[in-house]
This record gives structure tokens, sequence and C-alpha cells, in this order.
């Protein structure tokens, strides 16, 4: 595999009237990618294509969200989410992404799609910066990943809980 | 820039091969064939390139046709694969990716904008973000739209709550008020029946009443009758007293008339003793004279003896008289006597007499007042008899309303309560109609088992067709009501929970209770109605 990436605190933003997209198929391998994905996160669309959309996937993200991510999405049901997604020189760009299901003439899920745009910085920093710190705190303090993740996912879904009647409704309550 | 770089791409190699192919045919003219053959050379190679540069861009077009035609078809995912490329075949490339991808944005974004507001979920808008042109405007008037709609659903929301809680403050008023108007006939049929069976007691009573007070008019009457009687009586002595009194003054006149006799005979008797006194003396001298005569004076002598013995004979009788006399007369004064006391004696009995006319006279007033007024008392009585059977016809008639009146009460709660169901159900449908209705053309066949659980048992049953709010299930169904919860799971073990809507027929229409459901149960109910759809339309 290619070497581990050191995240740095660089960061890269895009433009409102941009949107960063992607497909995946059923596996989360990416299908297509657009300019703009490629641009930002530094990766050709040669590299992109095939690889796993986790290739990405940055450090300070608790995977509690990715869990709620792929949760929703196995119940056909769109999603949203605040992104920290690393850029193959390790800098850092924040995304609001939604993610839906591709479905086939037979009605049938064939894939995934995520347009990613540019969130409210307000809200990555007011809101999400201190929650994912929280969550991604509560993983790394088990010892295995597993209850980690249970732990952090049960402390979102209280969270969620306690604020709004969904997810969804809290995502776009913010 | 890009424009001219464009037609720079697109015309230099054509122009430079028609340049070069000039420039040759000047050489042939000029007679260098050196020159003109490498100037020909140059062009074929001119040529080679604009056959290249124009299959590169063949190829592009080729691809976006493709992609334009998904497009125009509505598949967007497809896109063109071909990154990269430098020049226009690139520009083309990547054009066409952009437009479908904010196509494809759109089109998601406002799907699932609408899907949200299908579902009631009025917080999705549309992301402008990324949005240009016609695809902002129309993504700024989807979300307007949901502005609008979630106002007007607010709004008749709280209408609908407002109306509802009316409707239910109405029915409880309602139902209380009937409640009480029960408690009431209650207490009025009681107090009917209990004043119906004091009038009975009393009817009784007074019938009693009336028939002593008819046996005392009665006992009056003779009274009345004994007292004139008892007056006649004491007339009748009274006039007898007075004869009596009459007759003792007579008697006393001749006790009186008995007594002066009495002295008459005393001095009769006195001048009897006086000529027996003198013929004993003369018989005496008759007998000395006879002595002195002798013999020849003898039978004289004995005639004196005789004569004396019949004077002495005759004052022992006066004597005797005079004691009858003295005894007659004693009689006579104590007769007088006791006349006059019998005199006084009848003066005081017919002096009591007139006193005792009075009071029976009193008497005689007093019982004829009593007697009518008896006679005024039965009258009342029969008259209190006759309204206390009014009375009990009256108790029995409002004991009849009052029954009447409860049982109409009971229905008007029970018609309460069906109201408030019925407002309550007409409401729920009211803020879903519109989704009803469209997703009532929805509903697919099923033929699925299930399990229907509620707080009535558990039982099987099978689907016989389902839509994303309700479905229809049929089976051996224990007695269930409108209105019952109940759980419905099928071969995925999903829960789906629901109320019971109407029953009919053996079967049940249930309608799943959506904000109760679990994402994954919605989920299973999607792709079940969308199979079953699927299935529909390829029969």
């Amino acid at each position: 595999m290619k070497p581990r990436i050191q995240p740095t605190s660089e960061e890269i933003t895009f433009l409102p009237d941009e949107i960063i997209v992607s497909k995946t198929d059923l596996k989360g391998r990416i299908t297509y990618a657009n300019s703009t994905f490629s641009r930002i996160c530094g990766y050709s669309r040669a590299e992109l294509m095939n690889a796993p959309h986790s290739i990405i996937r940055h450090p300070d993200m608790p995977r509690c969200v990715f869990k709620l991510l792929w949760d929703q999405l196995a119940e056909e049901r769109e999603v949203f989410a605040y992104v920290k997604n690393m850029a193959r020189t390790g800098a850092f760009y924040w995304v609001f992404a939604h993610v839906t299901p591709s479905f086939g003439s037979d009605g049938k899920v064939t894939g995934y799609h995520s347009s990613r745009r540019v969130p409210d910085r307000r809200i990555v920093r007011e809101v999400i910066e201190p929650l994912y710190g929280e969550l991604l705190r509560t993983e790394a303090a088990h010892a295995s990943p597993k209850d980690g993740l249970v732990a952090s996912f049960a402390q979102l879904m209280n969270i969620v809980k306690s604020k709004a009647a969904s997810y969804d409704e809290l995502i776009f309550s913010l | 820039m890009t424009n001219s770089s464009s037609r720079f791409e697109a015309f230099a190699p054509g122009l430079a091969v028609i340049l070069l192919l000039a420039g040759a045919a000047g050489a042939v003219m000029a007679d260098m064939p050196t020159v003109a053959l490498c100037l020909i050379a140059a062009a074929a190679a001119g040529t080679a390139v604009v056959l290249v540069l124009a299959l590169r861009l063949s190829a592009a077009v080729r691809r976006s046709i493709q992609v334009a035609r998904a497009l125009g078809e509505g598949d967007f995912e497809v896109r063109d694969l071909a990154f990269d490329q430098w020049g226009q075949a690139g520009e083309l490339t990547e054009a066409i990716n952009d437009m479908a991808d904010h196509i494809d944005a759109f089109v998601r974004e406002a799907s699932a904008a609408m899907e949200a507001v299908r579902l009631n979920r009025y917080y999705r808008r549309i992301l402008p973000n990324g949005m240009k042109g016609a695809l902002l405007r129309a993504s700024t008037t989807i979300n307007e739209a949901t502005d609008v709609i979630q106002e007007r659903v607010e709004a008749f929301e709280i209408s609908t709550d407002e109306f509802g809680a009316t409707i239910n403050s109405i029915v409880e008023s309602l139902v209380d008020a009937s409640r009480d108007m029960g408690g009431a006939a209650t207490r009025l049929g009681e107090g009917a029946s209990s004043t119906d069976q004091r009038a009975s007691d009393a009817a009784s009573s007074s019938s009693m009443a009336s028939g002593d007070v008819q046996r005392v008019a009665q006992a009056a009457a003779q009274l009345t009758g004994s007292a004139r009687e008892v007056g006649r009586e004491v007339e009748r002595s009274a006039a007898i007293a007075r004869e009596a009194v009459s007759r003792a003054d007579e008697t006393q006149r001749i006790v009186a008339g008995l007594s002066e006799a009495a002295e008459k005979i005393g001095a009769v008797i006195g001048m009897i003793e006086q000529v027996a006194g003198q013929t004993n003396l003369l018989a005496l001298n008759a007998t000395i004279e006879a002595a002195r005569a002798g013999e020849a004076g003898k039978g004289f002598a004995v005639v004196a003896q005789e004569v004396k013995a019949l004077a002495s004979q005759t004052a022992a009788a006066t004597g005797e008289i005079t004691r009858h006399i003295s005894e007659v007369q004693a009689a006579t004064r104590a007769a007088v006597g006791s006349i006059a006391g019998i005199g006084g004696t009848i003066a005081e009995i017919n002096a009591i007499t007139a006193d005792m006319r009075g009071s029976i006279e009193a008497q005689i007033a007093a019982t004829t007042e009593i007697a009518q007024g008896v006679g005024n008392a039965s009258e009342g009585t029969r008259q209190v008899s006759d309204r206390i059977a009014g009375i009990t016809g009256i108790a029995r008639e409002t004991s009849a309303l009052a029954q009447g009146l409860f049982s109409t009460s009971g229905a008007l709660s029970a018609e309460g309560d069906r109201l408030a169901v019925t407002v309550r159900e007409f409401l729920v449908r009211l803020r879903r109609g519109p989704l009803d209705r469209r997703q009532a053309a929805e509903r697919v066949p099923g033929g699925h088992a299930v399990t229907i659980a509620s707080a009535r048992g558990s039982f099987q049953a099978t689907c016989v067709d389902i839509s994303m709010t309700g479905g229809r299930f049929g089976g051996q169904l224990p007695d269930l009501r409108i209105g019952d919860d109940v759980h419905i799971t099928g071969e995925a073990d999903i829960d789906v929970p629901a109320t019971i809507r109407w029953i009919r027929d053996g079967n049940i229409g249930v309608e799943f209770r959506q904000a109760e459901m679990t994402p994954a149960a919605s989920n299973r109910l999607r792709r079940l109605v969308s199979k079953g759809r699927a299935m529909t339309a390829a029969a």
C-alpha cells in the first residue's frame, strides 16, 4: 500500500458555486470523480478511479459518523454529513457532503453518489469540530476499536436525540 | 482565450497543410523539386496530425453524445470517463460531465426535498450552493414552495389542533352533561318511584282515614240521635216530676184533711168516753140499787153487771181507738213531712232537668257540628285520596320519563364519544388526506404471511394488499376492534406499528403509524411496495 500520509494544518478551500462530485459502487470504490474533486484532493482521476473512497479519509474524523452514513445508505436514505477530508499533501478540507443511493432501472441500488459543498464555517467551528473531537476521544478511550465505535455511536445518537427528532432534522437545524 | 486557442487547435494544422501544399506547388513551378518534396512530406505529416486530431475530437463527441443521450433518457449515472485530455476533447469531456453533475445534483436534491415534503418533513431544503442559473432559480422556487407548504401545514395543524381541542372540550362537556343528566334522571326516577310508593301508602292511609271518618260521622249522627232521645226522655221525666209535685201537693192536702178528721174522731171518742164513764157510774148505781132490792133486784143486778161490762169494753175500745188515732196522726204528720220532702226533691229534680235540657241541647248542637265537620273531613279525605291517585299517576309518568331521559343521556354520551372518535379520525385523515389519496392508488397486491400482535392476542394473517400508508390483511381474526393498536411482523422480522381503521368481511384495514416506524421498517415497506409495483407493471 501507499505510505501513510501525515496530516498537516494546511487548509484547502473551494468556491461556494463549486461541487465536489464522486460516484462509487456498492463497496465504496470510486467510479467517477469530477475535476473539482481531483483538483482539491490532489489525486489524478486515474488514481481516484477504483480507489476506495477512504483514500481521502482524515484521521480527525470519528468512525461513528461513517457508520451512521453507511447505516442510512443501507436503508436507501440520503445522508448529510460534515466531513473533514485529507488531500494528498496531508492538507485538510471541510465539506458538507450529501450522499444518496443511485438506483438502476429495476429500482435496485447500483451505487452511491456524493455531492460535496462548501460548509458553513461557523457551523464547522462552533458545532462540528467540538462534537467530532468529543466523539474521537470516546473512540480513543476504548481499547478495542469495536467497543470505541459502539460507545461513540451511542454518544452521537444521544446527542441527536437530545436536540432534535432525527439526525437529518438536527443537521438542517444547524 | 479558450475560444481563440480552440480555434487555433481546429484551424492551425489544416491551415499549415494548405500553406505547405501551396508552398510545394510554388516550388514545383519554380522548378525546385527537393523543396517541393520536403514541403509535400511536411504537408502529409500535417494531414496525419489533422487526422489524429479529428479522430480524437470525433471520439470525444461520440462519448459526449452517449452521455447526452443517457441524460436525455433520465440516466444520470453515465459520465465521460476519458479524463485529463488536452485541448478541446478534454474541455468537452469536462463540460459535459459538469453539466451532468449539476443536473444530477439538482434532480437528487429536488426529489429528496419533495420526498421529504411527501413524508411531511419540512426541514429538508434544496442546498443552493453549487446551483446556477435556472437550476438555482428552480431550487429557490422549490424551497419557497416548501416554506409555503410548511407554513400552511403548520397553520392547518394549528387550526385542526384547535378544532380538535374545541370538539374534544365540547364532547367532554356533552359527555359530562349527559352523565349529569343521567344522574339527574336516575335521581328523578328514584324520587318518582319513592313518590309513587309514598303516594300509594298515603292513598291507603287516606282510604283508611276516610273509612274512620265515615264511621266517626255515623257515630256522631248516632250520638246526635241519642242526645235527642235523652232530651226527649228528660223532657218526659220533667213532666212526670211536675205531675209528681202536683200529686204530692194534693196528697199533702188529703193528709191534712185526714189529720183534721182524726182530730174530729178524737173529739167524738172523748164524748164516747164520757158516755161510757157515765154508763159505768149508772151501772154501779143500778148494782147498789139491785142489791138493796134483794131478790127482786137480782135480775136487774145481772143487767147492771152487763151494762158495766159494756161500759168497760167501750172504754177499752175508745182507748184503743185513741191510740190508733194518735198513731194515725203521727203517721199523717210523718207523711206530710215526707211529702213536703218529696216535693222539694222533685223541685230539685225539675231544676236539674232544666239544666240537663240545656246541656243536652248544647250537646246536640255540638254533635251536629261534629257530624258536619266529620262530613267535611270525609269529603276532604276523599279529595285527598283523589289527588293522591293523581300524584301516583304523575309519579309513574315521571318515572317513565326519567327512564327515557336516562337512556337518552346514555345515547347522548355514546354519540359524544362517537363524535370525538369521528372527529379525531377525520382530523388524522384531513392532515394526511392528499397523501392517503395519492398512495391509495399505489396499493399493490401482497400475499405474504405476517403475524399481527395486539393487546387481544397474536395471530397469523395474510397480507391482501399494501401501500406506504396502510394495508389490508385477512385470516382467522380474533375479536379485534377499530382503533386497536397492533404490531405487524413479516418474514424479515421487522416490526411495523399500525392502527386498525376498519373491519369488514373477515378482513382488517390498518393504517401504519409512520411516526413510530423505525427507518428499517419504512425502508422494508418501501421495498415491498416498489417490488409489488414492479411486479404489477410487469404483469
